[in-house]
């Protein structure tokens, strides 16, 4: 074996002795047997006889808290003809804190894997086998006492059986319930489970040392096995060690690797983590990349969305049930059990089957309003036939994917990976992952890891899981030159971007988004004055027309400056922000000097309030973007000359309370007022460019904070003009518009052919645009031709048409 | 000079015959002819050419363009449609 695995999980009884074991309360608890024919661990496992009953033991503990542990225990059914249904109860995990207690259903005829029972379920031969079943202390007792068991406070772990049959033997004292070693987690969560480190170039560690080490008897973690070919995980796995000096070669190809549909949480739970120190190489390698080709990588999953059978009703369970009408919301009860049984969360999806129109056959999203009670509310269509209907959950079992940085010693390449059902990813700037494709998943933090040629479909946005994007990027250097030539398709809000800056998009490609970018960043608020507005100055034709306030710049990039502004009347018409030089005594006589320096977008008066609000206006283009210098005085204005007499654009303002102060604008002049200040606010450093290239077409955006995105994509539109020789046609008038928008002065390329019989421009591509394409040459005193016009379509590519000219003989 | 007689309302997609024409009759040719080299202008490319011709003889108005009677009675050799 190459590698060294090492188990995170803490015994708690490992089943050599009878020992404590006690029946649990309010249960009864058989005699116990020591047996050793059927151990999974150790040299001996525990047993009793159950038939035509339910038994429950436990072992008493020192208290622990087990609040979101996991626990493995290992459990056999040997007479599964005498085995009842998972949701009966046929294998149970106990624990008590020494009042109450609480089952989780863990095993039963849906779930246990040797299962060999008759037709009837009696008088059969079966044998069982062993199966580890883990569950998570976050999932609802399937029973309980009264009261829940304290999780804080467990004194007492245990297992339980139940069946709805007698021994066909007739003696129903056979031992044919069998369970082995007990252990937890110690709540570690995607740092529990197993291990791995050590490893040689030559000989490296690989998934089949986990199996290796899980398959000895003296250890049965019951985390790591291997099925048809695959691994299967029941918990999470770490590649790499903390500890300094340990090294790590883990180097696999062309494996399967599944995490297992147990009662573990949505997240948090099963996982991945690639770790190193700062004294040792750590080297995961999935996959080959040869001579820059990705090949023979590894695929991981996990259960994702497991539908489950919850209810089955008889009518009713739809709003207006029986009648035409479509309410909002109604209300779902199941027939028996607990909703969260089996691992239903609140908000997860619920699906129904049995309609007799397909329409009803939707997927609906559900809130419980009760452990026994849920509401659907979303609007349902009617279904009037009184079919029995199936109400189906589904639970969401996710992996995770965490690198840990550890001075850039560990080095993790993920060649031609599928990761299919993650969770969240956290990679590092280490991280290499080429040609790997990643599906139903949300949420990945990149942080500098080079990506390349990568696919990423399907953000998985519903509850529990909850994602929302494909990458979180957080600087600049996570993007450039670092995630190249990949595709973003279904991905909600495919990448969110939480610094500012300039992003270069190489072959970044988006399809069916709800918005390609999300920009998150909150502009930082550098200059302002909070003010009581106790001062109004009002804006409109023939009047004031606009009111400045001097401040002094920092190394910043503008982003939007507020004032607080209402209306009197009904004005209409657009104000701007313009921010300029300064002039004057900064504090007492300051005023604008000179043009504009930026602009910024046009304000709607006519949609303000008559009350003051504070009014944020952004200066949403590059071109208005202008970058303060550090020191330097400026002054910012709203201005506005609509209006009209009542009719005004009002603009608060203070006396006193800022250094700098106010002026206000007649006609042309500017005059200061040293005592006054605006209330006001300038914003920097939330603008985002993305320049596209390559390919790359992002063309949505959102900006959830209070910054700008501004996206830039150059591509070229080519108009080749042709003769029927093949010849280019010289100074043909080319003309290229949107077709949605064809009227004068709305060319996005006019002007004539070169000699080559070509006509270009560039056009900022932000989606695919239909175009119409006019050439015309048939002007008297030159060769003439008929008219052409054509349509087209700009892509992320550009566009490239060539007109093939007919001589116009009629024309004289 | 036709351009002086024949006048074009590009808003209205309607050519007619000016009321201070000077009388002079066009053939339809020649009609055509204008037609087509005051369209190939930078201002005129975003509307509609307005004619088209199937032979020297036959022509044909499209895309919604429209000559009125009485400016027809200035055209010949021609059939205009």
């Amino acid at each position: 074996m190459a590698g060294t695995v090492t188990s995170n999980l803490i015994d708690v009884n490992t089943c050599e002795v009878i020992g404590s074991w006690v029946a649990g309360i309010g249960a009864t608890g058989t005699t116990l047997q020591d047996t050793f024919g059927l151990k999974k661990q150790g040299s001996f496992c525990l047993a009793m006889s159950v038939f035509l009953a339910t038994s429950e033991v436990v072992i008493p503990i020192t208290s622990i808290d087990l609040t979101g542990a996991t626990i493995y225990v290992w459990l056999n059914f040997v007479t599964t003809y005498a085995m009842g249904t998972l949701t009966s109860g046929a294998m149970r995990v106990r624990i008590q804190d020494g009042t109450n207690w609480g089952d989780w259903f863990v095993g039963g005829t849906d779930n246990y894997g040797n299962l060999e029972a008759t037709a009837t379920g009696t008088g059969g031969t079966g044998v069982g086998g062993w199966v580890c079943y883990a569950i998570n202390t976050a999932r609802a007792f399937s029973l309980k006492s009264a009261s829940a068991p304290a999780l804080t406070t467990i004194t007492s772990i245990g297992v339980g059986f139940s069946s709805p049959s007698a021994d066909p033997t007739g003696g129903n004292a056979t031992n044919n319930v069998f369970w082995d070693v007990i252990r937890h987690d110690n709540k570690l969560g995607l740092n529990g489970g197993l291990a791995i480190s050590a490893g040689t170039v030559a000989s490296p560690a690989t998934f089949q040392d986990f199996v290796d080490a899980d398959n000895l008897a003296a250890n049965a973690y019951g985390v790591a096995r291997k099925s048809v070919g695959a691994y299967v995980l029941k918990g999470p796995i770490t590649i790499g060690s903390a500890t300094a000096g340990t090294a790590t070669e883990f180097n696999d190809k062309s494996q399967t690797v599944t995490f297992d549909d147990a009662l573990v949480a949505t997240s948090g739970i099963y996982g991945i983590t690639i770790k190193g120190n700062t004294t040792a190489a750590t080297n995961v390698t999935w996959g080959n990349f040869v001579s820059s080709v990705a090949s023979k990588g590894i695929s991981i999953s996990s259960p994702g969305n497991v539908l489950e059978k919850l209810a089955t009703a008889t009518g009713g369970i739809q709003p207006g049930y029986g009648s035409l009408a479509v309410a909002t919301t109604t209300t779902i009860t199941r027939t028996v059990g607990d909703w969260q049984v089996d691992g239903y969360v609140v908000g997860a999806r619920i699906t129904t089957s049995g309609f007799t129109t397909p329409a009803n056959n939707g997927t609906f999203h559900i809130t419980a309003t009760s452990a026994l009670t849920l509401t659907v509310s979303e609007t349902l269509t009617v279904e009037t036939s009184a079919t029995t209907r199936t109400v189906t959950g589904v639970r969401d079992i996710r992996w995770d994917l965490v690198c840990t940085s550890a001075a850039g010693v560990v080095t993790p390449k993920f060649s031609a990976c599928t990761f299919k059902d993650m969770g969240r990813g956290t990679l590092i700037s280490t991280v290499e992952m080429r040609s790997c494709t990643v599906t139903n998943f949300g949420d990945i933090t990149p942080a500098g890891a080079l990506i390349d040629k990568c696919t990423f479909l399907d953000v998985n946005t519903f509850a529990p899981f909850s994602g929302i994007w494909a990458l979180i990027i957080n600087a600049t250097t996570d993007v450039n030159s670092k995630i190249t030539n990949s595709s973003f398709t279904n991905c909600n809000k495919a990448i969110k971007i939480t610094a500012a800056g300039t992003y270069t998009f190489n072959n970044l490609t988006f399809s069916g988004n709800t918005f390609d970018i999300e920009n998150s960043i909150v502009a930082t608020q550098y200059d302002f004055l909070a003010g009581a507005n106790a001062v109004t100055t009002s804006l409109r034709s023939g009047s004031f027309v606009g009111v400045s306030q001097s401040f002094t710049g920092t190394g910043a990039t503008l982003t939007s400056a507020s004032f607080a502004l209402k209306k009197t009347g009904a004005p209409t018409g657009n104000a701007v922000v313009k921010l300029y030089a300064h002039s004057g005594t900064f504090g007492t006589s300051s005023i604008p000097t000179g043009a504009a320096l930026a602009t910024s977008d046009n304000i709607n008066v006519a949609n303000l309030t008559t009350s003051y609000v504070t009014t944020n206006i952004q200066f949403s283009t590059v071109a208005q973007q202008y970058v303060l210098v550090n020191a330097t005085n400026y002054v910012i204005t709203v201005e506005y000359s609509g209006g009209s007499v009542g009719n005004t654009l009002d603009v608060g303002s203070n006396v006193g309370g800022h250094a700098g102060n106010y002026a206000d604008l007649t006609g042309s002049t500017w005059t200061a007022i040293a005592a006054n200040d605006a209330t006001f606010a300038v914003y920097v450093n939330a603008n985002v460019i993305i320049n596209a290239t390559s390919g790359a077409n992002p063309g949505t955006f959102t900006n959830t904070g209070n910054g700008s995105t501004t996206i830039i994509n150059s591509v070229t539109i080519t108009i080749t003009v042709l003769a029927s020789s093949g010849a280019g046609i010289l100074n043909a008038r080319v003309a290229v518009y949107k077709t949605s928008a064809i009227a004068p002065g709305s060319e996005l390329l006019l002007t004539n052919t070169n000699a080559s019989g070509v006509a270009t421009t560039t056009f900022n591509y932000l989606v695919d645009t239909a175009v119409t394409i006019r050439v015309r040459f048939d002007s008297a005193g030159s060769t003439r031709y008929f008219p052409y016009e054509s349509t087209g379509i700009i892509t992320s590519s550009g566009l490239s048409v060539i007109a093939n000219m007919v001589l116009d003989t009629i024309a004289s | 000079m036709i351009a002086d007689d024949f006048k074009i309302d590009f808003i209205n997609k309607r050519i007619y015959y000016g009321e201070n024409g000077s009388g002079k009759i066009y053939t339809v040719n020649e009609l055509y002819s204008y037609l087509q080299d005051t369209f190939d202008e930078p201002e005129n490319m975003s509307y509609q050419i307005p004619i088209r011709a199937t032979s020297q003889t036959i022509y044909l108005l499209i895309n919604g363009w429209s000559i009125d009677t009485a400016s027809r009675k200035f055209l010949k050799d021609g059939i205009l449609t």
